[in-house]
């Protein structure tokens, strides 16, 4: 059985005008253990659904579909059953660790907090177990860093202890949201190494969500490429990136730069810019920006097409594997 | 070097003071620029890399003349602006024009586009009537790829790619020769990425543009430079034409930061042959008289802790600080 298997994900959100669905219809399936990369641009939905299974979708989102952890349907469980799994089964982290770490409790508090609430462990226990905890994400002198507020910190420092707040639950699933966008690239090397040797040592599953390709092969083996809240296609990265079979991936491949390629050549580029929210075409989401767009496009949403093992995409033109 | 000079700089340094932690003690100075030499050519676009706290904004400021620096030389357009009237100083600021990351942040939002691109024209051209700025505002406004149309619309009407363009069009209004440009791409998606590098590369050749392109993405400094200078801690510790720095990049910190850049081609296990990087510096690193680099440096010695090595040229225009190289 998966450690997580989405069936259907829809999140609608309220707007002047109605619903606009900020997720439309999103499987993805992940093995215990397993590391999924969730690549996309802003509004493609990849933070939503980051959100949604967490559980923390916005106030007055509609959500519909199933979320399975072990086969036991998150979307059915009530909010004080989902603070349990919180923490305990899944933890998340964010781009921003100084925004999730309470400025004006020390280290060793906010860690304590979460061994009480998902560990029974309090006093010299929960320090013990914090001070471990620091060390595993290799903070240096962590008996001196249990005693220090987040802002006496820098950001990479800042990221470890979240990544210490998120293993002390010992989940199942991490799930991280840009974790080093806002880290130097130096101190970002540094992390992605920490988070592969965790999962690897640990047998957490991984979701990484990042806009950043490179991000992704670093630390993932499949991915799901995301544009107008669905998945457009999936597949082992280096297959993906070194194919893309969906025109949105490839637009999106083709336009990033490549180190050591030097200033020969222009970037490709994808024509016109993302709707917002609510404004995608009623057909295919990238209709109106494919290249190779028929009518069709404009008229039916493309069902998720199998194009050999493990992969797929959802585009109108392009041929399923028998 | 046979182009014409745009910008010179000479030991320049800008030193911030610390507050003082005791009154026994002197007080403490950041270093934020020390000591850095080079020279901007026409024609001949420069990146600055490095990352938080190297000080390449600060350098960025420098070179503005936004602050004056503490130390050093700064000639731009072959004069000193230390000693320019506020007339004169003026004039020389129709030829530099800055680009900042925040196209958000950098746009008035109460002011329609066509007087925001027009604004740099009300200070520098005050002889001209309003219905020409605007004409210029619009005309420059179409080379960046947006519509006269948008002229009348707020800045909140446009996505992130298109508030760079407006941000871009009023850089071009007052016909500069130099554009500042500091992350001008680091907060856009990818797609909208390669649509503002590949605009910024044709006014290069259209407008006659040199850019100083400060970033911390070595990918972007490629694209659009000639040439790059990598800095840590304040100074420049390597320097060379581009294709040179991603062939044969002889500073331990260079290597570092090229080996540090995730790959799309590269799997989850680390890179062949790549040691993992040092630990991260910690704030306040006393680097004393040494290396800035040292104490992060895998190949360190006695020397690069007692002594900061000199910039030395180890092949035509490839300039390394490091006494190992």
């Amino acid at each position: 059985m998966s450690l997580l298997a989405v069936r259907g994900l829809t999140v609608a959100l309220p707007t002047g005008e109605g619903e606009a669905r900020a997720l439309d219809g999103v499987d993805l399936e992940l093995a215990a253990g397993g590391t999924l990369g969730i690549v996309g641009e802003s509004g493609s939905g990849k933070s939503m659904t980051a959100l949604a299974l967490m559980g923390l979708a916005p106030a007055g989102a509609r959500i519909a579909g199933k979320i399975a952890l072990d086969g036991e349907d998150l979307l059915a469980l009530g909010e004080r059953e989902m603070d349990r799994i919180r923490g305990a089964r899944l933890a998340m982290i964010f781009q921003e660790p100084m925004t999730s770490l309470n400025p004006v409790h020390r280290v060793g508090q906010q860690i304590g907090e979460v061994l009480a609430l998902h560990r029974d462990l309090a006093g010299g226990a929960a320090r013990e177990e914090a001070r471990r905890l620091l060390e595993r994400v290799e903070l240096p002198r962590p008996a001196r860093l249990l005693r220090a507020y987040p802002h006496e910190l820098s950001g990479g420092q800042r990221q470890r202890v979240m990544i210490a707040m998120a293993l002390a639950g010992a989940p199942d699933l991490l799930i991280a949201d840009e974790p080093t966008t806002a880290l130097d690239v130096t101190v970002q090397e540094r992390i992605l190494t920490l988070i592969n040797d965790l999962v690897d040592a640990e047998g957490m599953g991984l979701i990484m969500i990042s806009h950043d390709f490179g991000v992704i092969a670093r630390t993932c083996e499949a991915v799901a490429i995301m544009y107008g809240g669905r998945v457009v296609e999936r597949g082992p990265v280096a297959d993906v990136l070194a194919r893309p079979a969906h025109p949105y991936a490839r637009g999106l491949i083709e336009a990033v730069p490549r180190l050591g390629r030097g200033r020969a050549g222009r970037l490709a580029t994808i024509a016109g810019a993302m709707p917002a929210l609510g404004a995608f075409p009623a057909g295919c989401p990238f209709a109106d920006r494919c290249p190779q767009a028929e009518e069709a496009c404009q008229l039916q949403v493309p069902a998720m097409r199998p194009l050999g093992p493990a992969r797929a995409a959802a585009c109108h033109l392009l041929e399923a594997a028998p | 070097m046979s182009a014409e000079a745009l910008v010179v700089a000479e030991g320049l340094s800008r030193h911030y003071p610390l507050p003082r932690t005791s009154l026994f003690t002197r007080a403490e100075r950041v270093r934020a620029v020390d000591g850095v030499d080079f020279t901007l050519a026409r024609g001949h676009s420069l990146g600055i890399v490095g990352e938080s706290g190297s000080g390449k904004s600060t350098l960025a400021r420098l070179v503005l003349a936004l602050e004056p620096p503490s130390g050093g030389r700064l000639t731009l357009f072959g004069e000193d602006p230390a000693t320019l009237s506020a007339e004169a100083m003026r004039r020389l600021r129709r030829h530099m024009q800055i680009v900042f990351q925040d196209p958000f942040g950098a746009l008035d939002p109460r002011h329609r586009v066509a007087r925001i691109v027009a604004e740099p024209l009300q200070a520098l051209r005050p002889d001209l009537a309003r219905a020409e700025r605007r004409a210029q505002a619009l005309e420059v406004m179409e080379q960046v790829g947006l519509r006269a149309s948008d002229g009348d619309k707020f800045p909140h009407e446009f996505s992130g790619g298109q508030r760079q363009r407006i941000a871009i069009a009023r850089a071009l209004i007052t016909k500069p020769d130099l554009i500042v440009a500091d992350e001008p791409v680091s907060a856009l998606d990818v797609s909208v990425q390669a649509q503002v590098l590949n605009l910024m590369r044709d006014l290069e050749t259209s407008h006659g543009l040199t850019y100083l392109l400060i970033s911390h993405d070595l990918v972007v400094v490629e694209y659009l430079c000639a040439e790059i200078m990598v800095m840590y801690r304040g100074r420049i510790v390597e320097r060379a034409e581009t294709e040179r720095l991603f062939a044969a990049p002889a500073h331990p910190y260079t290597r570092l930061l090229l080996a540090s850049v995730p790959r799309m081609e590269a799997g989850r296990a680390r890179r062949d042959g790549v040691a993992p990087p040092p630990a991260e510096a910690e704030t306040g690193d006393a680097i004393g008289d040494g290396c800035p680099f040292a104490p992060r440096c895998p190949l360190a010695e006695h020397r690069c802790r007692a002594e900061a090595p000199r910039a030395r040229e180890i092949a035509a225009g490839h300039r390394v600080a490091c006494h190992l190289a």
